[in-house]
C-alpha cells in the first residue's frame, strides 16, 4: 500500500486487456529435456497405437454385424412359408417351387416393401410380419 | 545432500533403497527386453575422495577438493548434483509407471508384428514356388506369369512396409536415428532417413533445380530419389593426402579455386542393394558468339559407380585408380569457369541410374531391393564421337543411348571472379583473357522535334 502511493492509478480496463494481451489462450509448447522429450513421446506413440486398435477393433465388429446380418436377410428371402428352402422341400419330398413364387420369401419381401405398414406410423410401433394367424382364417371343412 | 536430494527426486530414492523400491515400481511392467541394447546398469561409484570429478562435485567439500586439484567445476551445482546421481539408469529402465507401460504395450505390439511379417515371408515363399500352368509359350501362360511376379512384388513391398512399421514406435530408434547413429543397413533407419531428406533438403533441391531451370534444360524431368552432397577439397591434394572438404549447399557459387578440383559426392540411395551409376557433370550455359545462344558442355563423365546405402562417398577425382573406389571415368574433371563478362553458369550434376538387364529373375527385385545393374561398356562409350567430346555434349541423347534413368542431381554455380584466369591456364584452357561485352544498342534515329514541344 505504502509503496503504491506515489504513483498513478492505472485505469482497470488497461490492466485488463494487458493481462490478456500477456496470457494468450494458447498455452505454451511442451519444453522438455531430451529424456523427457522422448518418454513423453514413447507414451504419446503408445496412446495413439491403442486408439488405433480399439477403433479398428469396433470397425471390425461393426462389420462382422452387418454381414450377419446381411446373411440372415438372404436366408429369410430364401425360405417359405414353412421355413424350408427350395434344396430342403425336394430333400423332404415336398413339390418343387419355382424361384419367383408368391410363397418363398413372401413375409421378408412384405417387410422390405413396406407397404401400407409404417404410414404415418412411428418406426418402432410397426407390426412384425407373422405367418399366423394365417390369411384365409378359420377352416371350418376341417374335420378329423 | 539436500541439493542432491532435490535434483532427481526419483532417482535418488532408487539410489537409497534400490532394493525394495525397485521391486514395487517395476511390478506392474514387464520386464525389459533383454536383447535391448544397454545392459544393467553399474551401481553408482562413489567418488573417491581422493580425486573429485569436475563433472560430479557438487558439494562444498568436493568443490574445494577441485579447488586443491586446480580444477574449476563445471556446469551449475544443480546440474553436477543431478548428472553424479542419473547417469547410471539407462534409458530403457526409467522407473517411470506410464513410460514402462507404453513401452510394454509397444513391445506386445511389435511381437504380434514380428509374427505378421514371418507370414508375410511364409506366403510370399509359397507364392513363388507355386508353378504357372498354362499351354508352352501361350498368351494366357505368359499373363499368368505376369500376374504371379506382380503379387510377389507388391506383396514383397508390403513386406518391407511392415518391417518399417515394427520398429518405427520405438524410442531407442528414434533416439539413435537423431545421434546419427542409425544403421543404413536396416530398412528402419533407412525410413527415417528418407523421410528426413524429403522434408526439407529434398524440397530445397527441388526448388533450386526448377528455379535455375536445370530440369528442362539438361533433362526433360527428373524425380530425385537419392540424396546428394557435395564438397570440394580446399587445398590442393598434392600438398595434402586427406584435405579438409567445405560442404557446397545446393546451387551455391563456387569459388572457382576451390572448384578447380574434383569434388566429392555423396550419393545416398534408400534402397537396399548395390547398384551401379554413372555421374555426369553438365554446364548448359556456355557462350555461343556465332549463333548467339549457348552450348552445353559435359565437365566430368563416369559410369559403373557402384553406389549403396552404405557406400555413399564418391571422390570424382580418386575414381578408378585404387580397388574401392571403382567406376570407369570417361571425360576427367574440367575445372568450372565462366568468362570474364559472361553471365553465371550452373554447373549440374546428375546421377544417372543404370539398367537392369532384361533377363533378371523376379527374386532380385523383390523385397524392394534394386535390381543388378548392368555394367555399361565405356570402352565403347568412350569411343563414340558424340561422347567423348566435352563440347556439345547432349546429355539426353546419351540418356537414351544407354538406357539411363535418372535418380538424382546435385547443383553449383560459377562465375568470373579473381581466381578464375589463373585457374584455366593452369588447366590449360584457352580463352582465359576473353572478355565478353553488351553489344551497344545504338538509339533509334528519331527526329528531334521542335523545341517548344519540350518546354
Amino acid at each position: 500500500m505504502a509503496k503504491d502511493k506515489g504513483r498513478p492509478k492505472t485505469d482497470m480496463r488497461i490492466t485488463v486487456i494487458r493481462y490478456h494481451l500477456k496470457h494468450p489462450l494458447t498455452p505454451r509448447p511442451l519444453r522438455f529435456s531430451r529424456n523427457r522429450s522422448l518418454r513423453h513421446w514413447t507414451i504419446h506413440r503408445a496412446w495413439r497405437l491403442y486408439q488405433t486398435k480399439l477403433r479398428l477393433s469396433r470397425q471390425i465388429e461393426l462389420e462382422r454385424q452387418y454381414n450377419s446380418m446381411a446373411a440372415a436377410c438372404e436366408a429369410l428371402r430364401l425360405i417359405d412359408g414353412h421355413g424350408l428352402t427350395a434344396e430342403e422341400r425336394s430333400r423332404v419330398g415336398e413339390p418343387d417351387v419355382s424361384e419367383g413364387d408368391k410363397e418363398v420369401g413372401r413375409l421378408y419381401r412384405i417387410a422390405m416393401r413396406k407397404d401400407d405398414i409404417w404410414k404415418g406410423v412411428p418406426i418402432e410401433y410397426a407390426r412384425i410380419q407373422t405367418d399366423t394367424p394365417p390369411r384365409n382364417g378359420w377352416n371350418h371343412a376341417w374335420t378329423k | 545432500m539436500a541439493l542432491q536430494r532435490a535434483s532427481r527426486p526419483v532417482a535418488q530414492c532408487i539410489r537409497q533403497s534400490s532394493s525394495t523400491l525397485h521391486a514395487r515400481t517395476l511390478a506392474t511392467t514387464t520386464t525389459t527386453d533383454p536383447s535391448s541394447a544397454d545392459a544393467a546398469p553399474p551401481p553408482p561409484s562413489e567418488p573417491s575422495s581422493r580425486t573429485r570429478n569436475p563433472f560430479t562435485a557438487s558439494t562444498p567439500a568436493a568443490e574445494k577438493q577441485l579447488a586443491q586439484q586446480k580444477q574449476r567445476p563445471v556446469g551449475s551445482r544443480r546440474r553436477r548434483a543431478a548428472l553424479s546421481s542419473t547417469t547410471q539408469i539407462p534409458f530403457t529402465q526409467l522407473p517411470y509407471q506410464a513410460f514402462q507401460e507404453a513401452r510394454a504395450f509397444l513391445q506386445e505390439d511389435r511381437r504380434e508384428k514380428l509374427e505378421a511379417i514371418g507370414l508375410q515371408r511364409v506366403k510370399i515363399a509359397r507364392l513363388q514356388d507355386r508353378v504357372v500352368v498354362g499351354e508352352q509359350d501361350g498368351e494366357v501362360e505368359r499373363r499368368k506369369q505376369r500376374e504371379k511376379d506382380n503379387r510377389v512384388r507388391s506383396m514383397g513391398r508390403r513386406l518391407e512396409e511392415m518391417k518399417v512399421q515394427a520398429d518405427i514406435n520405438d524410442p531407442m530408434v528414434k533416439k539413435r536415428f537423431e545421434d546419427g547413429l542409425g544403421d543404413m543397413t536396416k530398412p528402419i533407419y533407412r525410413h527415417l532417413a528418407n523421410t528426413q531428406w524429403h522434408s526439407y533438403k529434398r524440397q530445397i533441391l527441388l526448388q533450386r533445380l526448377t528455379q535455375m531451370n536445370v530440369v528442362p534444360d539438361v533433362l526433360p524431368a527428373l524425380d530425385p530419389i537419392v540424396s546428394t552432397g557435395l564438397a570440394f577439397p580446399t587445398t590442393s591434394s598434392t600438398t595434402a593426402i586427406r584435405s579438409r572438404l567445405k560442404r557446397i549447399q545446393h546451387g551455391d557459387f563456387v569459388p572457382s579455386a576451390l572448384s578447380s578440383q574434383p569434388p566429392t559426392l555423396w550419393i545416398q540411395p534408400y534402397n537396399k542393394g548395390t547398384r551401379l551409376c554413372t555421374v555426369a557433370v553438365i554446364n548448359p550455359d556456355v557462350p555461343n558468339v556465332e549463333k548467339d545462344g549457348f552450348d552445353h558442355r559435359c565437365h566430368f563423365l563416369a559410369v559403373n559407380i557402384p553406389i549403396s546405402p552404405t557406400n555413399t562417398k564418391v571422390r570424382l577425382g580418386e575414381l578408378g585408380s585404387t580397388s574401392e573406389s571403382k567406376g570407369d571415368v570417361l571425360l576427367p574433371w574440367l575445372p568450372a569457369y565462366a568468362q570474364k563478362g559472361a553471365p553465371y553458369q550452373r554447373m549440374s550434376i546428375i546421377i544417372l541410374e543404370q539398367p537392369s538387364p532384361n533377363h533378371t529373375p523376379i527374386v532380385t527385385t523383390l523385397l524392394g531391393a534394386v535390381a543388378e545393374s548392368q555394367e555399361l561398356d565405356a570402352k565403347s562409350a568412350s569411343q563414340d564421337s558424340r561422347y567423348n567430346v566435352r563440347d556439345g555434349f547432349n546429355l539426353r541423347s546419351f540418356v537414351d543411348r544407354y538406357g539411363l534413368k535418372p535418380v538424382g542431381a546435385d547443383l553449383f554455380r560459377t562465375k568470373w571472379d579473381e581466381g578464375t584466369a589463373g585457374v584455366m591456364q593452369q588447366a590449360g584452357i584457352v580463352g582465359w583473357d576473353v572478355e565478353f561485352r553488351r553489344k551497344r544498342v545504338e538509339p533509334l534515329p528519331y527526329q528531334r522535334k521542335a523545341s517548344e514541344r519540350y518546354r
